[in-house]
């Protein structure tokens, strides 16, 4: 049975890494547990919801004896951060119980077999590529905010990943708004492949990407899963089943005027606005006077905010209203010094677009009083 | 101090604007209600009910009774009127009052005193206005909260005034059938029947605790009311009726199991339903269903949908789903019903969607239908597959 030692501080990051992908909700007891393997010089960890959640760690460990348990995982990580940074012993015995020794500690924790844990399959035909964490640390906040929050339809819960043209696209939208960031892929050849990931699985990858590592992370996408891999760590997900929404034909295809500000003003603006506006659904009217941009806000139980700063117009003066928070979302994303709105009608929709980067487009669509 | 409520029910309300507005049918009998013969009837004119029609009863049966009858539809957007004109009337007595329905009110007069006399001066000169102004009669119900107007409103029609102070509460209430008691429906009375409790006196001898563990929530409600007592205040009026939810439901003629058939009731609810939404100016992102059982169990299921709505069809959408996602395993339904809540009132900013241009074209459509309706009547514009096949 699993015998090895392993210093504190290394099993409680792989712990505290891969037990968020247990979901707490599983009727199945074993998989709320942790999965610990020892083999060769390394102890797995692996923790999953079977559905949009699976995560993995390999840690550096003198495995005495090969073997596998599960525990649960609330309470081993509970453990492992509460013990001294020495060296912690780990022992499974035929019952599922699981021995931790550090120090003077010494715990025993009820376990399940580990015979009876299921993880995500291995990937099947998968497209692979790599890029700096850091570029997909950049892609993920630039898109998954604009994931939908609706159940009831789950495509939209999720950002498309598309491969064509050795291009990655993802895309989110929630129907209100719509973001797309590109970025070019060397190295996949003639492929194309479309993959819906879970904003559950997107968020989680979000907080494990080190955009400082020099270390790449490695995807794949496969037929109905996809996998992350960075280095030790390895972050698995089922695919959102279904066809994405039609999103290139919500894409503008012209405009009428543009609107270049800076980001830093516009969104100080917005933020100030928003303490009238959030009384009013989050309703902001944008309106040009030349080379000025006003914002109001009303609301019946608050008051009337106005707010202006200078902008370059190009084309006749504009009149929208737009949800604040929306735009606010897409400013605080990007990283250039200025916007261009792209804005046709005042029930059309605008393209939104960073300044000098033609990579990320940003579609919102107005608000309407009823 | 003790509360005064006045509580204000139009008599025969849709009939009787009917009868203001086209001379030829006073003293007639008229029978308002529809669409179609499956339709109940909305309101009888007195004349009407001495043939024995009444408000709820089929059309067909209703057609049975007075042969003679003038069946007409509902003038939604003359009622509309009416009611708004006499809200108008009523706010001249309290800034405290509360729209009931189109045709019922409620009012606080506690304070209005001082200045309009007692409060049976006050009913009269309230009952005098809707005649003299609106043409129609309202009969009035004053008691010492909301339950007790409400019941008092009841006691004579038409044009009744009734007053029921409270030292006569006991006397008066209890050879009532509990039947008679606001906000107990027929499922509960039934329920209190079989208890051997026919009478609000045999109720008023139950106690609380029995009535609890027997009703749960609404045997507090039961125990409360049975003794005339409910403390539910009547708020400042803002110039709006409020809405929280409409809804919309139909006792089926049999059960049945038939989806099919429940689909098509599901339609017409929903058609109704979306009328009144943009009647009233609202839309709502809530959808519930709501099925009843042949033994009467009860099930509400609900769905959110992406946008606030007011579209007959959109509303269909969302409850047939959820029709066809239940199991009713060998049960029958007894009754179906919609609502929809998350309301706003129009004039609210809308998040538009990227997506949908289909609603845009519904609420038009539905929107044309309002228009034929208001002008020619529901009979004349259907959806084909409500039409009598």
């Amino acid at each position: 049975m699993l015998k090895l030692a392993c210093p504190q501080h290394a099993l409680l990051e792989g712990v505290q890494i891969v037990s968020r992908g247990v979901s707490g909700r599983s009727t199945q007891p074993v998989q709320n547990n942790v999965y610990l393997e020892g083999r060769g010089r390394e102890l797995r960890l692996v923790a999953t919801d079977l559905e949009y959640l699976s995560l993995e760690a390999l840690l550096e460990a003198n495995v005495l004896e090969e073997g596998a348990t599960t525990v649960p995982a609330r309470i081993l990580s509970e453990v492992a951060s509460a013990l001294p940074n020495e060296e912690v012993a780990l022992e499974a015995d035929e019952t599922h119980g699981m021995n931790i020794r550090c120090g003077r500690s010494r715990y025993e924790i009820r376990g399940l077999s580990a015979a009876d844990f299921t993880m995500l399959p291995p990937l099947e035909q998968a497209v692979r590529f790599e890029m700096p964490q850091g570029q997909l640390e950049t892609i993920l906040a630039r898109t998954v905010f604009a994931t939908s929050r609706d159940e009831t339809r789950p495509i939209l819960t999720g950002a498309l990943f598309r491969i064509a043209e050795e291009r990655l696209e993802v895309v989110a939208t929630d129907t209100y708004r719509l973001a797309l960031q590109t970025a070019p892929l060397e190295g996949v050849g003639d492929v194309t492949r479309s993959a819906i990931v879970s904003r559950r699985a997107l968020t989680e990858l979000a907080r494990i990407l080190d955009g400082d590592s020099p270390d790449p992370v490695q995807v794949a996408i496969g037929d109905s899963q996809v996998e992350f891999r960075l280095g030790k760590v390895t972050l698995g997900s089922r695919l959102i089943e279904g066809q994405f929404v039609n999103y290139a034909k919500v894409i503008p295809a012209s405009y009428e005027r543009r609107i270049i500000a800076n980001i830093k003003e516009l969104s100080a603006a917005l933020h100030r606005a928003l303490i009238v506006a959030r009384e009013d659904a989050n309703r902001v009217v944008l309106k040009t006077e030349g080379g000025t941009l006003k914002i109001t806000a009303s609301s019946q139980d608050v008051g009337h905010a106005e707010e202006s700063i200078p902008v370059t117009l190009e084309g006749d003066d504009a009149e929208i209203a737009f949800n604040a928070r929306y735009l606010l979302d897409m400013l605080d994303a990007v990283n250039t010094t200025e916007v261009v709105m792209e804005l046709s009608g005042p029930l059309n929709s605008g393209a939104i677009k960073p300044v000098g980067d033609d990579t990320y487009l940003y579609v919102l669509m107005p608000m309407q009083i009823l | 101090m003790e509360r005064l409520i006045l509580h204000a029910d139009m008599d025969a309300f849709f009939a009787s604007v009917i009868q203001v507005l086209k001379p030829q049918y006073r003293g007639q009998p008229v029978i308002v209600g529809g669409p179609g013969e499956r339709g109940v009837v909305s309101a009888a004119s007195y004349e009407a009910r001495k043939f024995g029609v009444h408000s709820a009863m089929p059309l067909w049966k209703a057609r049975q009774l007075c042969p003679r009858g003038h069946f007409l539809p509902v003038d939604g957007p003359a009622c509309q009127d009416f009611s708004r004109r006499a809200l108008a009337i009523y706010q001249r007595y309290t800034p405290r009052l509360l729209p009931i329905s189109i045709d019922e009110v409620c009012l606080d007069i506690t304070g209005s005193q001082k200045l309009f006399g007692p409060p049976l001066q006050i009913a009269r000169e309230i009952q005098k206005a809707i005649y003299d102004e609106l043409g129609l009669t309202v009969s009035i119900g004053l008691g010492p909260n909301r339950l007790v107007a409400k019941m008092a409103s009841e006691w004579q029609k038409p044009n009744g005034l009734t007053r029921i102070t409270a030292d006569q509460l006991p006397e008066i209430f209890a050879p009532l059938p509990v039947s008679k008691l606001w906000g107990l429906g027929p499922v509960t009375a039934q329920r209190l029947q079989r208890l051997g409790i026919s009478t609000i006196g045999q109720l008023q001898r139950i106690s609380l605790l029995l009535l609890e563990r027997e009703f749960g929530l609404m045997g507090r409600h039961l125990y409360a009311a049975s003794r005339g007592q409910d403390d539910s205040p009547v708020p400042l009026y803002d110039g709006k009726r409020e809405y929280r939810q409409m809804s919309e439901e139909r006792t089926l003629a049999r059960d049945t199991r038939d989806v099919e058939l429940l689909s098509l009731t599901l339609l017409g609810l929903c058609d109704h339903l979306g009328w009144r939404l943009r009647r009233e100016g609202y839309q709502g992102r809530q959808v519930t269903l709501k099925i009843r059982l042949a033994d009467f169990q009860t099930m509400t299921r609900s769905v959110t949908l992406s946008a606030p709505t007011d579209v007959d069809y959109t509303i269909f959408q969302a409850a047939d789903r959820l029709l066809r996602s239940q199991h009713f395993g060998a049960k029958r339904v007894r009754l179906i019903g919609v609502a929809v809540s998350g309301l706003v009132q129009d004039g609210t900013p809308v998040q538009l969607s990227l997506f949908s241009e289909g609603p845009g074209r519904q609420r038009r459509l539905s929107r044309a239908r309002d228009d034929i309706t208001s002008r020619f009547g529901p009979d004349v514009i259907s959806r084909a597959s409500l039409m009598a096949g």
